[in-house]
């Protein structure tokens, strides 16, 4: 369309301007004209007087038809001479305007030659351009030159020792007159061009502007030419109409360039002003933050997006960015409908020629993918932590199980091989007949017999733990009284009690505490209890006490001592198989460390529960053995 | 002069035993104990010319606090006057490898697991360390 339009303006449709030759002809054609006028004019009034016999009016009547007719030439030529200057500002117009509106460098430039040619009178034109992306400077196009002239004019490189006028007129910057072509031997001028002597002058104009590659206007007149300076300054003038004209379509083609790729790409693009609105959005921009075509112009960034990491002092992206010159990170923008994505984005100053900051440009992509991608990485890597956390922990307690597996051994071991010492060596004494006396025999053989009684109590022990950890410990439990166990158990650790010198105190209620029981068991678990109490205790008591508990009808049994207690740290190794609480060979009390751990098995299978109590090392230890009332015992209380 | 063993054992029914083999089928003079200083002085005196050292102690504390017999052990061979008295560990303690780490851990010069089955062998184990205390040079801890 615009091609069109602009078509008007081709050179083929301009009236043909007049050359300086023809104006020259017209003035003259006038003169000639308006004299003959003059002279038939006078020999009419000539004729007329001498008819009418007055003669000497005529003599009058010529020098005034004389000066009318000079006037009129005068007009005339004045008329010419500005009809002329009109003329020529049109066809100067005509460059300027050639030059504004050519859509393409090779149109530009044809019809550009064509409207200077036609504009100046001057025929022969050449331009040297450098070619975008290459260094080199060649003949771009020419003009009333003929065909092999490009070849010819071949210029040299643009540099301090360039010969050929171009490329001394692009080195030097100003415009450069050879009068005698032939002076440059590098350099040959196009032979044999119609309407140039052989001796041409050669006027090379450079067109340059700063920081870009020159380019040259060059045009040849006919040798011997002179070059008024109002010429020198018109063709200065087109030097610099053609430069803005190319200048202007490579802006145009760059500006396309970059439209057409922000209309395409997928990436955000916003254009800010320096107040930070929005002034230019693409349609990926418009598409991801859901606004319709041409919505977001006017609009202040700040509203649509907030940085992800924002900082401390509460600073907008755009303030960010302004502050330190750009931005350059992730951002959350927010859509118009409040639901908001992950951009990774790069705000960066626009700055013009001068370094002046005029607007700020914004560049990004929508994230969410990767965001999204990310965090569910970051999350199965934590979860891949935990599984890893819980994977060593189960090996941890893997190879705790296997080590108390390998201690349960070596503890079960030493607990059968200590008892089976005695029992071995004293048979082997009985054996060699080493005894004295009949009596220490008989003391040889009980020491066997105990010994093996130990060995027996031991292996139940054992057999007892093994049923617990197969869940196969059966009792015959019946409903009975609590305190026969109590007083059983009583009495058979007094013989110790009196040994250590301890005071055993028993406080046993009157009436029938009534529980469910398997009375061996009991007697086991109350002694094991009791045992421990003063296996533990050096000096001071131990106090039993059994009550039935109003609240919970519960029946409970207490055993407390002023012993070693137990340390806070050592409460939960208590119900562990072989554990001592101080482990080491050197405990200073014997026993399997099964004891508590059968007892509360037992005392869990009568329906009760064990609770061990210490305040501390030292501070005595306290057992209470809670076991529910029996169905009979409820509907007696009720 | 008798030779003198200095049994340090915890387990009342052991020590007896000890005491009665050593005695009737060797005619050494047998001093049972579990004090460790009790044990200190007879190794410095000479009042021992040999220490059969059970491990696990119930009821031996060294300066109040509680010791093995691998503790003591270690404390008598790292004492340049105490040093000199070989020491046979016998314990009930017979797992695999444990002859090894008790010799290494303790210092001690032999190792005897319980339930000891031969009193000979026993004696002769005694013998052995006698005569090699008695001809080589004073024992250095590891």
């Amino acid at each position: 369309m615009r091609k069109q339009k602009r078509s008007t303006h081709a050179p083929g449709s301009t009236p043909a301007t007049p050359s300086p030759v023809s104006r020259a002809s017209q003035i003259r054609s006038a003169a000639i004209g308006d004299a003959v006028v003059a002279v038939l004019l006078c020999i009419c009034v000539v004729t007329a007087t001498w008819s009418l016999g007055a003669p000497w009016i005529a003599l009058l009547a010529a020098p005034v038809l004389s000066a009318l007719a000079y006037r009129r030439y005068r007009g005339r030529r004045a008329e010419i001479e500005r009809n002329h200057a009109l003329q020529a500002q049109l066809s100067i117009y005509r460059v300027a305007e050639t030059l504004a509106h050519a859509d393409g460098e090779q149109e530009l430039i044809r019809q550009g030659l064509e409207a200077i040619a036609t504009g100046t009178g001057i025929p022969h034109w050449a331009l040297y351009l450098h070619r975008p992306g290459r260094a080199e400077f060649a003949v771009a196009a020419t003009r009333g030159l003929p065909e092999g002239a490009k070849a010819e004019l071949l210029p040299d490189a643009v540099g301090p020792d360039a010969r050929s006028p171009a490329s001394r007129a692009a080195w030097l910057g100003e415009m450069q007159i050879a009068r005698d072509p032939d002076s440059v031997p590098e350099w040959r001028f196009p032979a044999r061009t119609e309407g140039l002597g052989p001796r041409p002058v050669v006027v090379s104009i450079p067109l340059a502007d700063q920081g870009d590659l020159p380019a040259v206007l060059q045009c040849f007149l006919p040798g011997g030419s002179a070059l008024e300076s109002e010429r020198g300054a018109l063709l200065r003038w087109i030097g610099a109409q053609l430069l803005s004209g190319l200048k202007r379509l490579r802006l145009e083609h760059r500006d396309q360039l970059l439209a057409s790729y922000m209309m395409s790409t997928g990436e955000i693009f916003l254009g800010l002003d320096l107040a930070g609105e929005i002034t230019h959005a693409n349609a990926a921009a418009e598409h991801a933050l859901g606004a319709a075509a041409g919505a977001l112009v006017g609009i202040r960034l700040d509203q649509l997006a907030v940085p992800a990491d924002a900082g401390a002092n509460g600073a907008t992206l755009f303030d960010m960015a302004r502050s330190a010159g750009e931005f350059s990170g992730l951002i959350w923008f927010v859509r118009g409908d409040g639901t908001r994505f992950a951009a990774e984005v790069r705000l960066s100053a626009a700055l013009d020629r001068g370094n002046a900051l005029r607007a700020m440009v914004l560049v990004g992509r929508d994230v969410t993918d990767r965001h999204e991608q990310e965090q569910d990485l970051r999350g199965r890597t934590r979860e891949v932590a935990l599984v890893n956390e819980k994977l060593q922990a189960v090996n941890r307690e893997l190879e705790e199980a296997q080590r108390l597996q390998n201690d349960y051994l070596a503890n079960t071991s030493h607990e059968l091989r200590t008892p089976l010492n005695a029992v071995i060596g004293f048979a082997m004494l009985l054996e060699q007949n080493v005894h004295k006396t009949e009596e220490e025999g008989r003391e040889f053989a009980r020491s066997i017999r105990e010994s093996a009684e130990h060995l027996l109590g031991v292996i139940n022990d054992l057999l007892d733990l093994a049923k617990v950890a197969a869940g196969r410990l059966e009792l015959r439990l019946v409903h009975g009284d609590l305190r026969p166990a109590i007083e059983s158990a009583v009495e058979a650790i007094r013989p110790l009690v009196a040994q250590k010198g301890l005071k055993l105190l028993v406080d046993n209620p009157v009436e029938f505490l009534d529980v469910a029981l398997d009375p061996a068991r009991m007697r086991q678990v109350l002694l094991n209890v009791l045992g421990n109490a003063v296996k533990f205790t050096d000096k001071g008591e131990v106090r039993v006490r059994a009550w039935r508990d109003a609240a919970t009808e519960e029946t409970r049994v207490s055993i407390e001592d002023t012993g070693v207690g137990i340390a806070p740290e050592h409460h939960a190794r208590l119900f562990r198989k072989f554990s001592q609480v101080d482990s080491s060979y050197r405990r200073r009390h014997s026993g399997t460390g099964l004891g508590l751990v059968i007892t509360q098995a037992l005392v869990k299978n009568m329906g009760g529960t064990i609770r061990v109590e210490s305040e501390g090392l030292n501070r005595g230890t306290r057992v209470t053995l809670a076991f529910p009332a029996t169905i009979g015992s409820r509907a007696e209380a009720t | 002069m008798a030779t003198r063993i200095l049994v340090v054992e915890d387990d009342p029914m052991n020590a007896k035993l000890f005491q009665l083999i050593l005695t009737r089928s060797a005619k050494f003079e047998v001093e049972v104990t579990e004090d460790p200083a009790l044990v200190v002085t007879r190794a410095r005196s000479g009042g021992a010319d040999l220490i059969i050292m059970d491990v696990s102690l119930s009821n031996s504390l060294w300066d109040g606090v509680a010791v093995d017999g691998l503790e003591i052990c270690r404390r008598l061979k790292s004492n340049p006057e105490t040093s000199r008295v070989p020491i046979l560990l016998a314990t009930a303690h017979a797992m695999k490898g444990s002859r090894e780490r008790f010799l290494q851990d303790s210092g001690a010069d032999d190792y005897i697991s319980k339930p000891i089955v031969s009193a000979d062998e026993l004696i002769s184990r005694i013998r052995a360390l006698l005569e090699k205390g008695a001809n080589a040079a004073p024992h250095t801890p590891r």
